[in-house]
């Protein structure tokens, strides 16, 4: 029973909490005393129970790491600057990458990659 | 909301190309394990399967509170039942089966009074309700659920309620299906709500045992992935880790005040997973203190653990230790639909085959045939571990 929903505090009462879960639903007997959650935090819901506040600094931070380090490179070249066609397709930039190498580059390479008028 | 962000597909775009980069790199065939039902629900509904390479295979383990509770637990509160006490449950429990095929809600007609609840507190205000009644509560879950239920039992409890304590605690399970050489896992994506309440620590001892990646995920879509490019980064860099995707609600302590109030209650004893072996340290008992507040004692059950069955036929202990996926049961869809379900895996909404079967997914996604066969009792997964 891992299942818990965020949700937004819009109102503190003693223990319990009225929680906003989005697309219009709300509830206002969830018990927050396992957390110190206030008003506007973020918090988890578990079976009527708020069990953490969540930080959305973190999560702002998680996401904008890995738009970062997902951008396509040439991991085995190191290769980190984008192909020359400005398309982050991997085989071309594998492919411009070992052109400037200088190693021959075959027929059947290029015709995988699909590009039209070869 | 900031949260939006982790369903954006391009991202979600981005990181598959890399899962597929880190595969042809460690070129062997990968088997993760997740542990949670919310988990396989996410993976089946946003279609994470189909987005990863042929050879790395993600398998539902056991993450769903209804299908691991045993059948002798359920067999006592339909026996308390019939005796005319009032039980109260959540909605899945009282539809699933015990070892003889009876669950609770089919004992209505013999004008049994049973409560689906929503909450214990929901539980709590019924009881006070009708003090002249007997009421059992029928706790199940987790880690995440078992502390709430602490919390009510330390803020004074009405006289006339006692509880069939059937919660599991996770990170024994996790160690369990890490050490076993059977299922042959090489990483598990931990369940991120779990390890909300008892933070990353208690899961140390395990990795440090078997030294396997353990990734601590979230339940949106960029978290799954995520979780399974960490694991494989951590393959390829050949450094296992145990490491925190979900980081805006696992913390390395957890939340302390839940385990505290739950240490005040309960204590950690053998406890036996339903399809899969009796796990040490993986039950939830009363203590001494509060044990006036136990069914079992109260009224003088038995616990038949060695007697538990699923409906004859059903791959259902199969499933839930991820040996097979739910159409290799020859009952899937055929007897056993959502609305007519057999087994405690198509009853509950975080069962692999009730999620399976609302997905229309009726084939088994990938080949096993690297698979070692699973000859022999179940129990013999972990035999290696009970030792």
């Amino acid at each position: 029973m891992c299942l818990a929903f965020p949700g937004k505090v819009v109102e503190v009462v003693g223990d319990f909490a009225k929680i906003d879960f989005g697309g219009g639903t709300t509830r206002s007997d969830i018990n927050i005393s396992h957390t110190d959650a206030v008003k506007d935090d973020y918090v988890l819901v578990h079976a009527g129970y708020a069990i953490q506040v969540l930080d959305l600094v973190e999560a702002t931070n998680v996401l904008a790491y890995w738009q970062d380090h997902t951008q396509w490179k040439c991991e085995r070249c190191d290769i980190s600057e984008e192909c020359p066609t400005g398309m982050l397709v991997k085989e071309i930039v594998n492919l411009s990458h070992k052109q400037s190498k200088g190693d021959a580059i075959s027929v059947g390479e290029i015709k995988n990659i699909g590009i039209r008028g070869f | 909301m900031v949260l939006e962000g982790f369903r954006d597909p391009e991202l979600a775009k981005k990181i598959s190309e890399k899962i597929q980069l880190y595969v042809t790199d460690i070129g062997e065939d990968l088997i993760f394990m997740h542990v949670c039902g919310s988990h396989e629900w996410t993976m089946s509904h946003y279609g994470i399967r189909s987005l990863l390479p042929q050879n790395i295979e993600v398998r539902a383990g056991p993450g769903c509170p209804v299908c691991i509770t045993p059948g002798t637990d359920i067999d006592n509160a339909v026996k308390l039942a019939m005796e005319g006490k009032v039980i109260l449950t959540y909605g899945d429990m009282s539809r699933s089966k015990g070892s003889n095929g009876l669950s609770l809600l089919d004992t209505r007609p013999n004008g049994t009074d049973i409560r689906i609840v929503y909450s214990i507190h929901d539980a709590v205000m019924r009881a006070r309700k009708e003090p002249g009644r007997e009421f059992v509560f029928f706790a199940v879950g987790f880690d995440t659920t078992a502390p709430l239920t602490a919390y009510e039992i330390l803020n004074n409890l009405p006289n006339n309620m006692t509880f069939i304590v059937s919660y599991r605690y996770m990170p024994p399970l996790v160690g369990a299906i890490l050490k076993s050489s059977v299922l042959g896992i090489d990483g598990v994506i931990n369940a991120g709500h779990s390890a909300t309440i008892t933070g990353m620590k208690p899961y140390f001892p395990y990795f440090l045992e078997t030294r396997k990646p353990q990734v601590f995920c979230g339940f949106e879509p960029i978290d799954i992935l995520l979780g399974i490019l960490l694991l494989l980064q951590q393959i390829k860099e050949k450094k296992p880790k145990l490491q925190n995707e979900y980081t805006r609600s696992v913390t390395w302590e957890g939340n302390t005040d839940a385990q505290n109030k739950l240490d005040k209650v309960f204590e950690l004893v053998d406890g036996y997973v339903r399809g899969v072996a009796v796990i040490p340290g993986c039950g939830f008992a009363f203590k001494d203190k509060y044990m006036h507040l136990d069914a079992y004692k109260k009224y003088s059950l038995r616990r038949d653990e060695h007697n538990d069955q699923f409906i004859h036929g059903a791959r259902c202990g199969e499933v839930i230790l991820g040996l097979c996926d739910p159409p290799e049961c020859p009952l899937y869809m055929k007897e056993c639909t959502p609305h007519n379900p057999k087994g405690p895996t198509m009853i509950s909404l975080e069962g692999s085959c009730r999620i399976w079967a609302e997905h229309r997914l009726i084939e088994s996604i990938k080949c096993r045939s690297s698979f070692p066969s699973s000859k022999g009792s179940l129990s013999s997964a972990y035999s290696d571990t009970a030792s």
